[in-house]
């Protein structure tokens, strides 16, 4: 304790040395507003609040703060243009936006709005279900090859969708195709390792999870090469999950030729063409799936398409999908997840506001001190650290706070070859894979904890981290060899 | 997590019964009548006629169960049970005094339909010559009729059985559309729910499923029973008047049915009044 008395006002001072000078008690005063808001989102079962109405309420009071105390670049003359406050339209025009606008980061916000709209769009089409039926009866009931195929498709549906809708489907299949086959004494086990792989399979793309957008952004990783890059670790994981997973719940290949036959009829019940209403979408909803991950994957090389980056891809996409539903199209802006959205746009004023009161600054600096200070040892440590820290609160807080946080490091201004890239990919790993530890590590844990309880199956707290946790090691050590073997 | 619950769904309505055939043989069938020894022996020759589709190679076994006057349900039951048929065969109203009254099916056909799990033939009441309806003469075209097709193969089975070389099967599924109205009217009534959409999807899937059930029995009776034409018959309606006209557009000559209902003692809700009201044509009761 008396170490950290004496180490912290020299964190300050150093930490004071960014935009402007701010006094340490304004920077301890908002350190305090971060941590609460950090702690009510570890809360939010508890305390029986969205997300984004926490956030928000962070983000009012905040900006109050910053602006009471003159921390905000607010100008109040028009003139030339303020480095945020101020914008030029196309005609000229000086234009005074609200200092919370710019905060955003509307790139992210973009990205998360479209893909989110246009997948809706897409499994309207019965694409999703029809994968997930033909996988079922490929796997001819056999119990041993349900668990591959269900935890191949979870990777990749989290991998190109998002890790919720992943969970979404593949749980509600799971749990109908083992009460069809007789096999309800496996549902917990497949449930567990399905959520689990939900994270695993987030690593894989630029686009699969929250984290991975704001700091592949913040890197500046391109999407081929975040693939490039996680597919080895996704891969290896993905199999000594399934391997492990299937020793630690009993699931075994099927004994006699009766119980495959019977197996077999099971399966084969299920209809694939039962959620296509018209195979014309169906068709083009594929199309243009397939043209989406191509085009997200190519985005920086494409002319013009490049410049307007992947939020427009996304969005593009989604509105094309629409015109299928021209009519109607307010339905589906009926399911946008709002709350996701406000939170995410009430968190990037939070931590815009805590950049200006030199919070991040300080925070950069504790992390120099303990972690990066570390040398070889420090993108393990950043990564556990981080893993740790997802497990217990919401992992998009940390990622969008170690992204400005790595950014704003000296190694970082250095030529791209030279940057320590292992750090990026530390807070990647570690702020996806920490979610397997709690079931409220992530989005799609409780998700894989609501099928649970829907199913009579109890699970506790305490009885999930039991089950998840040697899980949850094995996938943060192969993570850390990862990052120290492959990534430095 | 209305999601989750969309996802489930999707599944659960790809997730469908299929029809398994199985083969039935009625090795004793038992003719229940209240007729004397002559007529009685007659009205069982015009069953055998009837249901000659059973006894090809003329193997089953026939009695004839000629009941006194004064025989009480006991000694028929006790006559059922020293035979133990596969089948029995009898009519409306056997010893009943209300025959003419159209009301019923009298007490010993009640009964003896709920108190043995053999199938019951139940035949209109002979003619004036105390002989068989002269439109029963083969069971070319049958009628499977239930409000829960899907899952019914054992009704199935029945239906194909009876069916004769050539033959029509219809398989009908009747929602009877004023139950369907009364929790249509509750749903409006309910803010929550949209009122339209309830109606068409529910609406939808209850026509759906059956029909999709019918679609494997057409799928498994082509691959296992060449010679029987399969029709479909599912809508929503009033299902007596339905059933009725039904029977009129598909010149059906039996009707295949269950009566057993494991939640009571009675007759299966829809089975009573159509068995009541078709007193023309002939009813196989499960």
């Amino acid at each position: 304790m008396m170490h950290m008395m004496t180490v912290w006002p020299s964190l300050l001072m150093s930490a004071s040395g960014g935009h402007h000078e701010v006094p340490a008690h304004v920077t301890y005063l908002f350190a305090g507003v971060l941590v609460l808001m950090v702690l009510s989102l570890a809360l939010e079962e508890k305390i029986h609040a969205k997300k984004s109405l926490i956030t928000g309420v962070f983000a009012v009071v905040s900006l109050f703060l910053g602006a009471a105390m003159g921390l905000l670049p607010i100008d109040h003359a028009e003139g030339p243009l303020n480095d945020v406050a101020w914008v030029k339209n196309v005609f000229g025009e000086t234009l005074k936006l609200p200092v919370y606008i710019p905060a955003i980061d509307w790139g992210v916000i973009s990205i998360i709005l479209g893909s989110s709209l246009f997948v809706d769009v897409v499994s309207k089409s019965g694409l999703f279900t029809w994968i997930a039926i033909k996988l079922t009866k490929a796997s001819r009931g056999v119990p041993t090859l349900l668990l591959t195929y269900y935890c191949v498709m979870t990777v990749v549906f989290s991998a190109l969708l998002n890790n919720v809708t992943a969970m979404l489907i593949v749980g509600s299949l799971t749990a109908v195709s083992l009460n069809k086959l007789q096999k309800n004494e496996l549902l917990l086990g497949f449930l567990l390792i399905e959520g689990l792989l939900t994270n695993v399979g987030g690593l894989l793309t630029l686009i699969s999870s929250v984290p991975n957008i704001i700091v592949g952004n913040a890197a500046g990783i391109e999407f081929i090469e975040f693939f490039l890059v996680a597919s080895p670790y996704v891969v290896v994981a993905t199999a000594a999950t399934i391997y492990l997973g299937a020793r630690r719940f009993g699931v075994r290949s099927l004994e006699t030729e009766e119980e495959k036959k019977q197996a077999l009829e099971m399966v084969q019940s299920f209809d694939e063409n039962d959620g296509i209403e018209s195979r014309s979408f169906f068709w083009t909803a594929t199309a243009l799936f397939i043209l989406f991950i191509l085009t997200l994957a190519t985005t920086s090389i494409l002319p013009v398409v490049h410049e307007l980056g992947m939020g427009y891809v996304a969005l593009g996409f989604a509105f094309a999908i629409l015109i299928r539903f021209k009519a109607e199209v307010d339905r589906f802006y009926q399911g946008i997840d709002w709350d996701l959205l406000l939170f995410f746009a009430a968190l990037f004023v939070v931590i815009n506001v805590m950049e200006h009161a030199q919070v991040l600054a300080l925070i950069g600096s504790g992390l120099k001190t303990y972690v990066l200070s570390l040398g070889e040892a420090s993108s393990s440590a950043l990564l556990a650290a981080s893993a740790v820290a997802s497990a217990v609160t919401d992992n998009i807080p940390l990622a969008a706070m170690m992204a400005k946080i790595i950014g704003g490091l000296p190694e970082m201004a250095k030529p791209a070859a030279e940057r320590p890239m292992d750090l990026w990919w530390a807070v990647v790993f570690g702020a996806n894979l920490g979610g397997n530890i709690t079931p409220i590590g992530s989005a799609s844990t409780v998700v894989a904890v609501t099928v649970m309880h829907k199913h009579d199956l109890p699970v506790s707290f305490a009885r999930f981290v039991k089950l998840a946790v040697p899980f949850a090691i094995m996938h943060i050590v192969l993570a850390i060899g990862y990052v120290v073997l492959f990534l430095r | 997590m209305s999601k989750l619950d969309q996802f489930e769904s999707a599944f659960k309505s790809a997730s469908k019964a299929r029809y398994r055939y199985s083969t039935l043989e009625f090795e004793r069938i038992l003719v229940v009548t209240d007729l004397d020894e002559e007529a009685g022996r007659r009205f069982a020759d015009d069953v055998k006629a009837f249901l000659s589709v059973l006894d090809i190679r003329h193997e089953t076994h026939w009695t004839h169960h000629c009941a006194r006057p004064e025989e009480d349900v006991v000694a028929l039951l006790e006559a059922v049970e020293t035979e133990r048929p596969d089948l029995i065969c009898t009519y409306r109203n056997l010893h009943g005094r209300a025959r003419t009254y159209p009301f019923s099916l009298g007490s010993h056909v009640d009964v003896l339909c709920q108190a043995t799990s053999t199938p019951v033939m139940l035949l209109p009441f002979p003619n004036g010559s105390d002989r068989l309806d002269e439109k029963c003469e083969m069971t070319s075209n049958i009628m499977v009729l239930t409000d829960h097709l899907t899952g019914s193969d054992r009704l199935i089975d029945h239906g194909v059985r009876f069916t004769s070389s050539g033959g029509k099967l219809v398989l009908a599924h009747l929602e009877d559309d004023a139950t369907f109205e009364r929790y249509m009217d509750i749903i409006s009534k309910i803010p929550a729910i949209e009122t339209e959409v309830a109606r068409k999807r529910i609406g939808d899937q209850l026509l759906k499923e059956p029909a999709d059930f019918i679609a494997t029995v057409v799928e498994t009776l082509s691959d296992q029973v060449a010679d029987v034409t399969v029709f479909k018959e599912v809508r929503m309606g009033h299902q007596v008047d339905d059933c009725k006209s039904l029977v009129g557009e598909h010149d059906i000559r039996l009707v295949v049915m269950n009566t057993k209902d494991d939640e009571q003692l009675a007759m299966h809700g829809l089975a009573y009044p159509l068995a009541v009201e078709l007193r023309e044509i002939p009813l196989l009761l499960l």
